[in-house]
């Protein structure tokens, strides 16, 4: 078959960061070729150079035989590459003819008005093309998740995209809704579009890929027919490294059980999600993104309406409704979105870090400031924030450092239960190792701590025990001597749900 | 000294002195502007602007604005007059004005807050229904006969500081101690700058946004019975364009028009500057036409000075301190 698509020996760094390194790549024609890795091992990089957004640093993009320079998203659209991105870009008051088109809108006449007659036709030849049967002059607010993904679809094969690159398409979509998805990709592919299939979901590449390449830490790792690899095979491929003892093991002594969740669903994500936490523990939520498990964190606080769940606090049921209510009961959740739900940027890091507590510094409404002075004081020593006073802005702290005044800000309201939703994204090296720290001093001081993380070696050794989320679902829990990272990435990808009580 | 020169950087600090120099460059020319009569006359002017300033920077912390205040001062003014008329005991209508005036700021905050209409259209909407009404009920027509006592406020004094001055003073020390020093001062803060981090403080952001409306209408009713009581007559058609007065007063202090910061204290010294320059025109012999135009670019001037520090800021974070 002939080669459409060759990336070879592509390597792009960032500012401090080597997110692709002697990667490789073959598209072949009328092929459905998938990629697989971990969060984080830098597919969406690899797309975003075949896409023209990234310039790589080194390597070869070779199209159709004839090596090309991208230099915008234009040259890869004008080379036959299409994408359809995880998040649609539509114009919600706009049809479907004209989401279809904007930007290069049919014209006609001397005073170049836009030719709806012609824009029509093209939209519906492209909607039979494709098998859907829709108005196409309906606008695009009324359509539903799916008809949005497959209007992209459309989108991408109006610019006569011979490529076509699908990132996570069925993320947001329900079972029958993938079935239809897959007709029609199955149908492009017959017509001989190529296409570049990226999925969390391992099921659905076995069940439409022809091909699979793996990448793993921005390298590529292995690639077969998917006739010919199996599931461990896969997931070998995906971790093929061994945790490093790098993160401190937390020292405690575990207690009583604190927190109890049983059967939490959301009625759109979380289905029946059941775990418990003792008094010094460390739980890990391990699982790929959108798995469900800031769902899971956000929906026990009260962030998030749920449908069935109970929530016990030493035994007792806790009724949350909302985040006051877990906060009065001592559950502090400190947001994974630092800068939108963590800290308030032009608040200084004093105000910031006695913002939640500071009802229980004050005497009828009237702050106490030798009070407020004590417990930031407290705080930004005891997490040496490096500030010049604790009235500096917390706009100008580095991202480490805006990280321990959030931290600071839950710690300041005593809980008993902290869950912590990737407290060290984007944080470096050094702050890093200050918060893992941290996390296991509170832990040995009897708190009950949830730690959300991606990362899974931070995951493996900070926590006692984790709890494995897959599709809006526990798919297991491992104590720290069984969980491995294969055994725990095999839970978060494989198909069959074995509900196992937490 | 260094709290001092803190002081002066800060951009109340600038506005503070931006009042010296004027003040300093008008008597230069003209030496009677510093009569002790003039500044009295200055001061009382701008008692009623500071005391609703306070209210609109509150406000404009929060993320929001009052387009309809000029409306609601003629309403609660006329209101007053006729309170005062049908002879009720005068302490008794000041509370029922100020309780009115609450209450117009619960109806602002909750058509913003619970029916989720954007806070400029709102009050822009407001400020055409009072007019309205006012313009219904009175047909057009002034309120005077108003009784001897009605003037207490507006034109006696206490040891011959004029009685809307004192009231000016105990209000701008009130709120900025109730910004600075109290629990609902800080979540005002916390909710303009960051809503969603506010929530996640467990600040009830709802009830503080119309909690911040309604003493906003309470500082807005005392505005109004410390300015119509300088009067022996009330006309309907008072309070024209005040939203924007306010606005400048508040912008002019440093108040963010983005939401989340500013300090009132800048706001009581960005109405003394407005009015100064105002009464200035007086004095230099400049035509007082000048006087809208004046405000105008000032508050231009304002905001593109917090842009420009906000630009900056937002450069210097990425180079910030490290750790």
């Amino acid at each position: 078959m002939e080669k459409v698509l060759e990336l070879k020996k592509i390597r792009k760094t960032f500012p401090g960061v080597v997110a692709l390194q002697n990667m490789c790549f073959t598209l072949k024609k009328g092929e459905i070729h998938a990629i697989a890795g971990e969060n984080g091992a830098g597919k969406s990089t690899l797309i975003k150079v075949m896409a023209g957004v990234h310039i790589p640093d080194e390597g070869e993009i070779i199209v159709k035989g004839r090596q090309v320079q991208f230099t915008c998203p234009q040259d890869a659209i004008t080379a036959g590459i299409g994408v359809v991105h995880q998040e649609t870009s539509l114009f919600p008051d706009l049809s479907i003819m004209e989401n279809m088109f904007i930007g290069r809108l049919p014209k006609k006449g001397f005073f170049r008005s836009v030719d709806f007659a012609k824009m029509k036709a093209e939209a519906e030849r492209i909607y039979a093309m494709l098998d859907i049967k829709m108005d196409v002059i309906k606008p695009v607010k009324t359509l539903g998740i799916a008809e949005k993904q497959m209007l992209e679809i459309a989108k991408a094969l109006s610019q006569n995209s011979e490529i076509l690159i699908l990132d996570e398409p069925t993320a947001a979509l329900s079972i029958r809704e993938v079935e239809t998805l897959f007709k029609i990709i199955e149908k492009l592919k017959a017509s001989g579009v190529s296409i570049v299939y990226i999925s969390h979901r391992l099921e659905e590449i076995f069940q439409i890929a022809d091909y699979i390449s793996v990448i793993r830490d921005g390298e590529y790792v292995a690639s077969a027919p998917v006739s010919q690899v199996d599931t461990a095979q896969l997931v070998q491929w995906m971790v093929g490294r061994d945790v490093d003892e790098f993160y401190p093991k937390a020292e405690s002594d575990i207690g009583e059980v604190l927190l109890s969740v049983s059967g939490l669903s959301d009625g759109s994500l979380l289905r029946n999600v059941s775990f418990e936490i003792r008094e010094g523990e460390i739980l890990g939520f391990a699982g790929l993104a959108g798995a469900g498990r800031s769902e899971t964190a956000t929906a026990v606080v009260g962030l998030r309406p749920k449908i069935t769940g109970a929530v016990l606090l030493k035994g007792k049921e806790l009724k949350i409704r909302k985040y006051l209510d877990a906060l009065e009961n001592g559950i502090v959740y400190i947001s994974e979105d630092r800068q939108r739900n963590g800290v308030t940027l032009p608040m200084s890091i004093k105000d910031n870090i006695t913002l939640a507590m500071l009802k229980h510094i004050c005497r009828f409404g009237v702050i106490n400031r030798k009070k407020d002075k004590e417990v930031a004081g407290s705080y930004m020593k005891q997490f040496q924030i490096a500030a010049p006073h604790m009235n500096f802005v917390v706009g100008n702290l580095s991202g480490g450092n805006q990280q321990k005044v959030s931290v600071s800000k839950g710690l300041a309201c005593n809980p008993r239960v902290l869950i912590l939703d990737e407290p060290t994204r984007g944080v470096d090296v050094g702050a890093k190792a200050e918060i893992h720290d941290m996390i296991g001093r509170l832990a040995a001081s009897g708190m009950s701590i949830i730690m959300i993380s991606s990362e899974m070696p931070e995951v493996l050794s900070m926590s006692d025990r984790v709890v494995i989320f897959r599709q809006g679902a526990v798919a297991g829990c491992l104590s720290r001597e069984e969980a491995t990272q294969e055994k725990v990435l095999a839970l978060a990808l494989e198909a069959k749900v074995t509900e196992v009580q937490a | 000294m260094k709290t001092i020169m803190k002081g002066i950087k800060s951009r109340e600090g600038v506005v503070a002195i931006l009042i010296l120099v004027i003040a300093a460059g008008i008597t230069m020319v003209n030496p009677s502007f510093m009569q002790w009569s003039n500044i009295k006359d200055i001061l009382m002017n701008v008692s009623y602007i500071t005391i609703a300033s306070l209210g609109m920077s509150m406000i404009i912390i929060t993320g929001g604005i009052d387009c309809s205040s000029g409306a609601v001062l003629a309403l609660l003014s006329l209101c007053c007059g006729q309170l005062a008329k049908m002879g009720l005991p005068l302490p008794i209508y000041f509370v029922l004005v100020v309780l009115l005036g609450t209450f117009t700021g619960l109806v602002n905050g909750f058509i913003i807050v619970k029916l989720h209409v954007p806070p400029m259209i709102c009050t822009l909407a407001l400020y055409n229904i009072y007019r309205g009404a006012i313009l219904l009920v009175t047909g057009g027509e002034w309120i005077t006969n108003l009784p001897k006592s009605f003037n207490i406020i507006g034109k006696g004094d206490l040891l011959g500081i004029p009685n809307s001055v004192v009231i000016m003073l105990v209000v701008v020390t009130w709120a900025v101690w109730f910004m600075e020093r109290t629990e609902p001062g800080r979540n005002i803060y916390a909710v303009g700058s960051n809503a969603s981090a506010a929530r996640l403080a467990g600040i009830r952001v709802e009830r503080t946004l119309i909690g911040t409306y309604m003493i906003s209408g309470g500082l807005l009713a005392i505005a109004s019975i410390v300015f119509c009581t300088r009067f022996t007559t009330i006309q309907t058609n008072v309070g024209e364009n005040l939203h924007l007065t306010l606005i400048a007063a508040a912008v002019i202090g440093g108040t963010s028009i983005l939401g989340g910061s500013g300090k009132l204290i800048g706001t009581f010294f960005g109405a003394m500057v407005l009015t100064i320059i105002r009464t200035a025109l007086v004095y230099l012999k400049i035509s007082t036409y000048w006087d809208q135009a004046l405000q105008g670019a000032l508050i231009l001037i304002a905001i593109l000075v917090g842009m420009y520090n906000l630009h900056r800021a937002s450069k210097t974070v990425k180079g910030g301190v490290s750790g």
